[in-house]
């Protein structure tokens, strides 16, 4: 299942967004020794404190573990790739536009990376995040979205149905190298990922009720 | 309609009015004549058969605290119930919206508590419309407004008319808000954030006249990535549309005339 929450919500929905703090750190700070700021076993820095995001969260409907999230933020505001990975690009490629919104921080718990599967064999909480991107951005009227990618996370998505425009790449030394993506977003990328995963678009939200989606 | 009011913590006051108006140069797409915030929303609407649109900034960074500013095409009628009412402390579009990002449908909020439902009740009487989105907008300097629109659709209708609308309407809420900062001097019209070498190849060529098409080939890249080429160039560069983007580069010394 698929969870949209937004940051000023966080409270509400505490025992989620905690689990996902938690599984940021494992997977960006623990195992992929990225420079980050930590708060105890937690991973959050001041876009989720302070300047607002759309959290994307794989949630097992059953036990409520977060399987993997992402998170969202428009580019007409502060983002990240504006006010920090501009500088390890030597010809950075900073997209604003209200039609195009930055993901990051897009992971999947290590334990989760060898199943559960859809239907159609491919990993659940990958194919539920990449179709639950596609759809909502597409429902807000998105043209692309555009996001920073470490090594394995880039394979990942340059296996899926929805392959990114690689704009830039990176050896920063807070990350080791990383890759700008540019996705773009349409009804037909949105169709395409839920054939490829075999689940529905409009099923993936079983928790909380898109906005846009009537 | 075009007045502004301020906000001190929960006690909202209509205390403001701000002198200087929206006017001056301003059109969303090509060769709509110059007009006022008040007459864009009103042009938007028709052109797209919708019923209403309003412009609400309610974050606005350098200004005294709580200072918004206010446009819509509303009958005067609802406006002067709406405050008479302070209606603003209730309407679920502008509360639940301060901090939010997505899109809302006003499908989506909750209807049940008595005053909501009332509320609802006498926008419908006074025209507003049966179905309406809030788009939240958020700007390069903390800056936040809603831009709404509405409609007489049925749902089934309306469901069409969102789904083909919704990204004119994100664009164009985003221009109506560069356009009434713009105006109270908060966006210089100096201030342009630095363009990347794509976004400059692609305004280069656009300035040379050549379709969107062409530059993907010139600039041997895909039409999708030109597309987000030129659009974030045309945002950077505070402009309406791309005509108005390949002026003001050229202006700035950007990019060379034709």
């Amino acid at each position: 299942m698929l969870m949209i929450i937004e940051s000023h919500e966080a409270a509400r929905f505490e025992r989620f967004t905690s689990a996902m703090f938690r599984l940021r750190k494992k997977v960006f700070v623990d195992h992929g020794k990225w420079d980050l700021p930590v708060e105890g076993d937690m991973e959050i820095d001041r876009y989720d404190r302070e300047e607002g995001c759309v959290y994307l969260l794989s949630v097992d409907e059953t036990t409520n573990h977060v399987r993997g999230s992402l998170r969202l933020m428009p580019t007409t505001g502060p983002h990240l790739m504006r006010d920090v990975f501009a500088d390890w690009f030597e010809d950075p490629v900073v997209l604003e536009s209200p039609a195009i919104w930055e993901v990051t921080r897009f992971c999947i718990d290590p334990e989760h990376q060898r199943g559960p599967y859809t239907a159609r064999g491919l990993n659940l909480a990958t194919s539920e995040l990449l179709l639950g991107l596609a759809s909502l951005a597409n429902d807000m009227g998105l043209t692309h979205v555009t996001g920073l990618c470490h090594a394995g996370m880039m394979a990942v998505v340059k296996r899926s149905k929805w392959a990114p425009e690689i704009v830039g790449v990176s050896d920063a030394p807070a990350t080791g190298r990383v890759y700008l993506g540019v996705w773009d977003v349409s009804a037909e990328v949105v169709a395409r990922l839920a054939e490829a995963s075999g689940l529905s678009p409009a099923s993936l939200f079983g928790g909380k009720q898109v906005a846009v989606a009537a | 309609m075009f007045s502004s009011w301020a906000l001190d913590g929960p006690e909202v006051q209509m205390t403001k009015i701000i002198s200087q108006t929206l006017a001056g140069e301003f059109a969303v797409g090509d060769g709509e004549p110059a007009v006022d915030l008040q007459q864009a929303l009103r042009d938007f609407v028709q052109r797209r058969a919708l019923l209403h649109a309003a412009y609400f900034a309610h974050r606005i960074p350098g200004r005294p605290p709580g200072e918004h500013v206010v446009a819509t095409t509303y009958a005067p009628a609802w406006v002067r119930h709406y405050f008479d009412q302070e209606y603003f402390r209730i309407d679920p579009v502008v509360s639940v919206d301060r901090s939010t990002l997505l899109p809302v449908d006003w499908n989506s909020l909750d209807r049940s508590p008595k005053r909501i439902r009332q509320f609802f009740g006498e926008a419908s009487e006074f025209g507003v419309g049966r179905q309406g989105l809030a788009v939240p907008v958020r700007g390069p300097l903390g800056d936040r407004a809603i831009f709404a629109v509405t409609s007489n659709a049925s749902g089934a209708e309306w469901d069409d008319i969102r789904r083909e609308l919704m990204r004119d309407i994100v664009i164009a809420a985003q221009v109506f808000h560069q356009k009434a900062m713009s105006d109270l001097k908060l966006y210089e019209l100096t201030d342009v954030r630095p363009l990347s070498r794509r976004e400059l190849e692609c305004l280069q060529w656009a300035a040379a006249g050549k379709t969107m098409q062409d530059i993907a080939v010139l600039v041997g890249i895909s039409e999708r990535m030109t597309r987000a080429y030129l659009d974030s160039a045309r945002y950077k560069l505070n402009a309406q549309n791309i005509a108005q983007a390949v002026a003001r580069g050229v202006s700035h010394g950007l990019i060379s005339a034709g």
